[in-house]
């Protein structure tokens, strides 16, 4: 079972990997300082009459549904609109936080730390692997690609 | 003259003939997307027998030349093949979402809230189509201007911090953005549907069933006016998962109408609808800085 789940990722294509990668980067943001040295799951329990201090976790749910959409996409390729869905619900949620947490917090802009730089980077990568998703043509796949070109050069 | 007249109808069946075989196909799509190829690298990717290839090649003789460095290239009548090809198998892709054979139970969920038959139909016979949509606008900017929000595309952001007690000329102004927002969205789709892909067909058609594609937002607008209404605030964030999975309703809306209606493939008309969706969120990120 193992072998097979494993010989399948290996057919994967590596761009599969940048999508693993942001949400690991927008999981790992939640724990990391993003303002005077907080994380936010410390912002979270530093507010606790704020109704919407629950959008604090917000980054750590989109990592989570945006890194299961990636890995279901490595294993089950033929599931790929149903993956950039997957993703598309998490980067919702990274878009609510941004618009309702950073846009607030802009006045601190100037004391961003490394959570903040975490998250947008696994953002872009998320966002830019169902791009490359969605623009990937499948009928040559790329390992024949690459044969072909080889074979022109060769000749 | 006979044979003027025969020559036509000769080249013809040599063309559909060549596209009858999907190794043919894949042969002039090999050709048209590298720009040649050699008797080799036709071998190695289709993996059949030599035979196999020279059979393929003698009936595309009149679609594919050889030159004198042994590479195979499309001829004029070749590159209409290639052309052709390129452009229906979108025409057959976007076809495909509507079988029954998708094997995702998840798909066939979102399938499922899919008003299939509006998307598909006439809404020029159907004038029930038509009437549904102007009304899912119409309450949607009533709804949009009680509840306060100032719309961007399928974003929304509270425009005063007591919605209301909004004044009739505020709430008449924000149901206005919401309709030229509706307007926005269609004239964008159109927009990015021509300058990625040059397809201009059925514009009209999803002009009128457009509203249908607002109904998932209509229902948060709804929703959202209800907590407002019992000052729930502690809900807020329900308000905010919400709007997260009537958007993403929205946008499959907006992929599928696209899909369909403008023989997109699926993949690609969610390409124009994620350029909207997060060119719109760039825009209300740099309004609210």
């Amino acid at each position: 079972m193992l072998a097979s789940l494993l010989s399948k990722a290996k057919e994967v294509n590596y761009f599969s990997y940048i999508g693993i990668i942001g949400g690991i980067f927008v999981i790992l943001s939640e724990f990391l300082s993003w303002f005077s040295d907080n994380n936010l799951i410390l912002i979270y329990f530093l507010s606790p009459f704020d109704p919407e201090a629950f959008v604090y976790f917000f980054p750590l749910m989109s990592g989570i549904i945006c890194l299961f959409g990636s890995i279901l996409y490595t294993f089950r390729q033929d599931l790929k609109i149903n993956s950039i869905i997957i993703q598309l619900i998490g980067l919702g949620f990274n878009t609510i936080f941004i618009l309702d947490f950073i846009v607030n917090q802009i006045a601190f802009i100037l004391t961003i730390q490394l959570g903040f730089y975490f998250f947008i980077v696994g953002f872009s990568l998320i966002f830019i692997e169902i791009i490359v998703k969605l623009t990937w043509k499948e009928e040559i796949p790329v390992n024949q690609i690459k044969e072909k070109k080889n074979t022109q050069i060769e000749e | 003259m006979d044979s003027e007249r025969k020559e036509p109808n000769h080249k013809e069946e040599n063309f559909y003939s060549a596209l009858s075989h999907e190794i043919r196909r894949k042969m002039l799509k090999i050709i048209g997307e590298q720009g040649y190829s050699s008797f080799t690298n036709f071998k190695k990717i289709l993996g059949t027998s030599t035979g196999t290839i020279y059979h393929h090649l003698e009936v595309l003789k009149d679609l594919i030349f050889q030159e004198k460095n042994k590479k195979y290239y499309l001829t004029i009548l070749g590159g209409h093949a290639y052309k052709f090809l390129d452009q229906n198998i979108d025409s057959i892709e976007s076809t495909k979402i509507t079988e029954k054979d998708i094997k995702s139970p998840f798909l066939r969920g979102i399938l499922s809230f899919t008003p299939k038959k509006m998307f598909l139909g006439n809404p020029r016979e159907n004038i029930l189509t038509i009437v549904i949509s102007i009304s899912i606008m119409i309450t949607g900017a009533i709804f949009a201007g009680l509840s306060g929000l100032s719309t961007c595309i399928l974003f929304f952001q509270d425009s005063v911090e007591f919605p209301l007690l909004l004044d009739p000329f505020s709430q008449l102004v924000l149901g206005l953005i919401f309709v030229l927002n509706y307007f926005a969205l269609f004239a964008l789709a159109e927009f990015f549907s021509y300058l990625f892909y040059e397809k201009k067909e059925n514009s009209f058609k999803i002009f009128l069933n457009f509203g249908l594609i607002y109904l998932p937002i209509l229902i948060y607008l709804v929703i959202h006016y209800i907590l407002l209404i019992l000052n729930l605030n502690y809900l807020k964030i329900l308000d905010n998962i919400l709007l997260i999975f009537f958007q993403i309703w929205a946008l499959w809306l907006l992929t599928y109408n696209l899909s369909v209606n403008k023989y997109i493939k699926i993949e690609r008309a969610l390409i124009i609808s994620l350029v909207i969706h997060y060119g719109a969120f760039i825009v209300l990120f740099i309004i609210s800085l």
